[in-house]
């Protein structure tokens, strides 16, 4: 298992560095990651659906229950599959998509790297088991679709599409996370499986998790109100929409519903209601905007969006029959789904269009795009014989044998339904059919048929949705232990065809039969749906928080940073000073009773030193006298250091005193050599005012502190073990490169970048034509210029 | 104005740098069991780097090759970063400290620290930060 994602990272490597020379064929070299995927499963499945569960753990930080534990059970391998064949024929379909005509891309090197990295995100996702790992590939997800949507990144609308993707299902993610960890808590378990095997009994934090993974879920399966997202990805590649957007990634939310729905629907009473209230919604709305859309690719991402919403409800319910269904609606999707996009990205490629109010009589001259775009469309309408038939059956069969209030669910569901039939027609006899209705537009004229390897793709994935409706038997033998792997007994009951005349085939008959008229009288119900209120766009809730946010950020960035140096240091200063004392004077001040005076005299004279330096540095009126006479500050307090018995600190420090005067001389000499002098006034009182009391709180707070210890020092424990588990005898040394070795490495990363930082600003302020008079870059600047010529020295 | 150089003060800083590169090795060395270390001895190459600055108005006067500040900088943190990852290789924990020892001639038995390596990139950090510090900040010569 680790090799296939060794495989991927090899593959990803290869493919961002082979673009330059191979063009679009780059994408037959990342289409070997899935094809490794491929035969990997090929091997594992016949073992993993008679029930055996492949696993495998890489330690990361156990510390935080971080591990890689990989399992594959029989629904993480339906995923799998859906991941890597399907990755597959969006590799290859991609070699042709921008293969052709224009201009060369550029950034076909970043795409197929990314699609592949995004490959392997997703598959750990389908197949991590512990959850910290799970929530890891999950925004890794969200990472490589933002790049991907984001392809186009010198358009502006793509950018915004991509940030909107990305916030929306990261802050999810994020939420996710919060009740992830809650739950793993509670039930003493950080695995998934473990989770399964053992519920954790309902309670107020579990009810609350159950919250937060609800809301990740429906962020990432583009749930109401949380669907906005999704049309918007549609401004990536055809490919990509087709890979992330329909087949894989929006299904994250699904399966996370599907893993927890056993766990949580029996403990928490408002999930069930809720979950399937919330896809049944997403249905309707879906369903209803895909209706109004002329964009072909919208038209399918609002399907997408109702489809998936179908499918939260059946996982949500945590039922064995809905299960089951579920799995079975999940494949179908996929399969139907993807092709779908592949005949779009065919037609906007051929036509440069996917207005369907342009094209006109498109099955004549691409015969075979449109048989796949109507067995496809067929299937997701739910016409038998195809498998979106069968599935959607099991679906309602499900939902009618629910115990309670289901009824109303199964009523939508068919509302949902006959819209989904109206919006498969919509699609097909718009990009397809005859342009009856739209006088004003420009239509397309002739298009060119398309090469054979750019069409395969599609025939390839419509071939199961034609075999799996004929022989529902042979997709039972995929989702039904997939449903199985989910709660026990749930796949038995297997797929069929034909179940009978029952109240389920009537429904769909019903159903079809509404949408068949609707579309009929698709000017009448799209004069209806013009007349009523948009519903369900997010996207104003979206903009409005994300403006919110940034306007709350200004405001307060203009009240907390509003550019006086003495301010900051005010505030700064004062709040050091305002905490401690708070904690001191509540926390009493006995202690002082074992202050001892000095126990040298060469205590006194290090400390009359640093006194007598400090009281110069304050009265001096030349900054280079002052710069030095601090660093004599710090020398003295160095041979504090030393009398104390502390050569480490005393080293350190010396240098560093040694260095910061040398950097404090090199700027001052861009500063007038002496002070400006200024008539005493109200901001100088304050300043006296707050360096009194720093003073007056720093010699009582370390006189306090060091008087008021009530446990044994930290030192006893690191002097035990600096010898014998880090083998150093300067406790100090081996203190910061290995007891603390992880607060160093922040540090000099941080040292690093404070470093460049300075670099950065010095370099900007050199580049200004002449300083303005903020501060004394106006010198340097002129220095500047002055000095051009003598740095050759 | 062109930098005035003193023979008086480049003679001396002549035999100042390497004594305090010198003594650098030696903290780094050392460092583990007695006071020293990659931070010490790196502020030990920064006063030496500043001596040679103030003598030449160069830091890297007699450099077979000019490196930049951001590139010790680089190096120091990719080193420490890869020596922190070593132990898992052993499959032990990030950031676990292993060692080796080693019989050499003169030294007889050593013990080598792969946190020593982690020290020698703070090391080299330090030297990196002083140079482009030195770099940036003492590029404009004063015209006096």
């Amino acid at each position: 298992m680790t090799a296939v994602f060794a495989a991927h990272l090899v593959v990803a490597v290869a493919c961002a560095l082979l673009a330059g020379r191979l063009g679009p064929r780059v994408f037959l070299v990342g289409a070997l990651a899935p094809l490794a995927a491929v035969v990997a499963l090929v091997v594992v499945t016949p073992a993993v659906l008679d029930g055996t569960v492949e696993s495998a753990t890489v330690s990361w930080v156990p510390g935080l229950n971080l591990d890689f534990t990989m399992r594959l059970d029989a629904f993480g391998l339906l995923l799998a599959w859906l991941v890597a064949g399907i990755g597959v024929m969006v590799m290859a379909y991609a070699w042709q998509y921008f293969g052709g005509h224009g201009t060369p891309r550029d950034d076909l090197g970043r795409m197929s790297a990314t699609l592949v990295l995004f490959a392997a995100s997703m598959l750990g996702l389908v197949t991590a088991d512990n959850v910290l790992a799970l929530f890891v590939f999950w925004e890794l997800t969200t990472v490589t679709s933002f790049l991907l949507i984001g392809t186009d990144d010198r358009n502006g609308a793509a950018r915004a599409a991509a940030l909107r993707a990305a916030l929306t299902t990261g802050a999810g993610g994020l939420v996710m996370l919060g009740g992830l960890v809650l739950l793993a808590i509670q039930a003493d378990t950080w695995t998934l499986s473990g989770l399964a095997a053992d519920p954790p009994p309902g309670s107020l934090a579990v009810g609350v998790a159950a919250a937060c993974i609800l809301v990740g879920a429906m962020t990432k399966s583009a749930q109401a109100p949380f669907h906005f997202w999704l049309p918007g990805a549609m401004a990536a590649p055809t490919p990509i929409s087709a890979y992330l957007h329909s087949a894989t990634m929006v299904k994250a939310g699904v399966y996370l519903v599907a893993r927890m729905a056993p766990v949580l629907a029996p403990e928490v009473e408002w999930w069930r209601p809720t979950v399937v209230t919330v896809g049944v919604v997403t249905m309707v709305i879906g369903g209803w905007r895909a209706l109004r859309q002329n964009d072909l690719k919208l038209l399918l991402a609002f399907g997408t969006v109702s489809q998936l919403g179908l499918m939260f409800a059946l996982f949500g319910v945590g039922e064995p029959e809905a299960t089951a269904a579920g799995c079975a609606v999940l494949l179908a999707h996929a399969l139907f789904k993807s092709a779908l996009f592949l005949t779009v990205g065919i037609i906007d490629h051929q036509a440069h269009t996917r207005d369907l109010r342009r094209l006109r009589g498109l099955r004549h001259q691409l015969p075979v795009v449109a048989g796949v775009a109507a067995v496809a469309a067929a299937s997701m309408a739910g016409i038998p014989p195809l498998f979106g038939f069968v599935a959607k059956e099991s679906a309602l069969e499900a939902f009618l044998d629910l115990e309670g209030s289901a009824l109303l669910a199964v009523a939508v569901i068919v509302a949902a339904s006959a819209l989904t039939v109206a919006y498969s027609l919509r699609y097909w006899w718009g990009g397809f059919g005859d342009a009856t209705d739209s006088g004003i537009h420009q239509l397309v004229g002739e298009v060119h048929a398309p090469a054979p390897a750019f069409v395969a793709p599609a025939v390839l994935l419509a071939v199961p949705t034609v075999v799996f409706g004929l022989v529902p038997s042979l997709a039972a033998e995929l989702t039904g232990p997939a449903a199985d792997a989910l709660i026990p007994g749930s796949g038995e009951k297997g797929l069929s065809l034909w179940h009978g005349v029952n109240v389920a085939l009537g429904l769909s008959v019903v159903a079809v039969t509404a949408g068949v008229l609707m579309f009929v009288g698709r000017r009448a119900v799209a004069r209806a749906q013009s007349r009523l209120p948009r519903i369900g766009t997010g996207e104003g809730a979206y903009d409005a928080s994300v403006r919110g946010a940034n306007v709350f950020a200004d405001r307060l960035t203009g009240v907390l940073q509003n550019g006086s140096l003495p301010t900051y240091l005010t505030v700064i200063l004062l709040t050091a000073v305002t905490l401690p004392t708070v904690a001191l004077v509540h926390g009493g001040t006995d202690g002082l009773a074992n202050l001892v005076g000095a126990e040298s005299i060469a205590q006194v004279g290090a400390a009359v030193a640093a006194c007598v330096a400090a009281v110069a540095v304050a009265v001096t009126r030349r900054r280079f006298a002052a710069a030095l006479l601090l660093g004599a500050v710090g020398y003295s307090v160095s041979l504090l250091f030393v009398v104390q018995g502390a050569p480490d600190l005393a080293l350190t420090q010396l240098l560093i005193e040694t260095l910061s005067v040398v950097l404090f001389v090199l700027v001052f000499r861009h500063l007038p050599d002496r002070f400006e002098t200024h008539r005493w006034n109200r901001s100088h009182s304050v300043r006296l005012v707050v360096s009194v009391l720093v003073g007056v709180f720093m010699t009582g707070a370390i006189l306090f502190s060091t008087s008021a210890r009530v446990d044994p020092s930290i030192s006893e424990n690191f002097i035990a073990r600096a010898q014998p588990e880090a083998g150093g005898k300067n406790i100090v040394n081996v203190i910061i490169v290995d007891f603390r070795g992880y607060d160093t490495m922040g540090e000099i990363a941080v040292l690093a970048l404070a470093a460049l930082g300075v670099a950065g600003l010095v370099a900007v302020g050199r580049r200004r034509p002449d300083g303005d008079a903020d501060d004394g870059d106006a010198d340097s600047s002129v220095d500047g210029v002055v000095d051009e010529a003598g740095v050759t020295a | 104005m062109r930098f005035r150089r003193s023979l008086i003060v480049d003679s001396c800083v002549g035999l100042l740098v390497p004594t305090a590169l010198l003594f650098s090795v030696f903290l780094l060395a050392r460092g583990h069991n007695n006071p020293g270390g990659g931070f010490a001895g790196g502020l030990v190459v920064g006063c030496a780097l500043v001596l040679q600055y103030a003598a030449s108005g160069d830091p890297r006067t007699g450099w077979r090759v000019p490196l930049s500040g951001p590139s010790f900088i680089g190096a120091g943190l990719t080193l420490a970063a890869v020596v922190t990852m070593l132990p898992m290789l052993e499959g032990n924990l990030f950031f676990d400290n292993s060692k080796v020892s080693v019989t050499l001639p003169v030294f007889d038995k050593v013990t080598l620290y792969s946190v020593a390596g982690f020290d020698l990139g703070v090391e080299l950090v330090v030297i990196g930060v002083v140079l482009l510090l030195l770099d940036t900040l003492g590029t404009e010569e004063v015209s006096s």
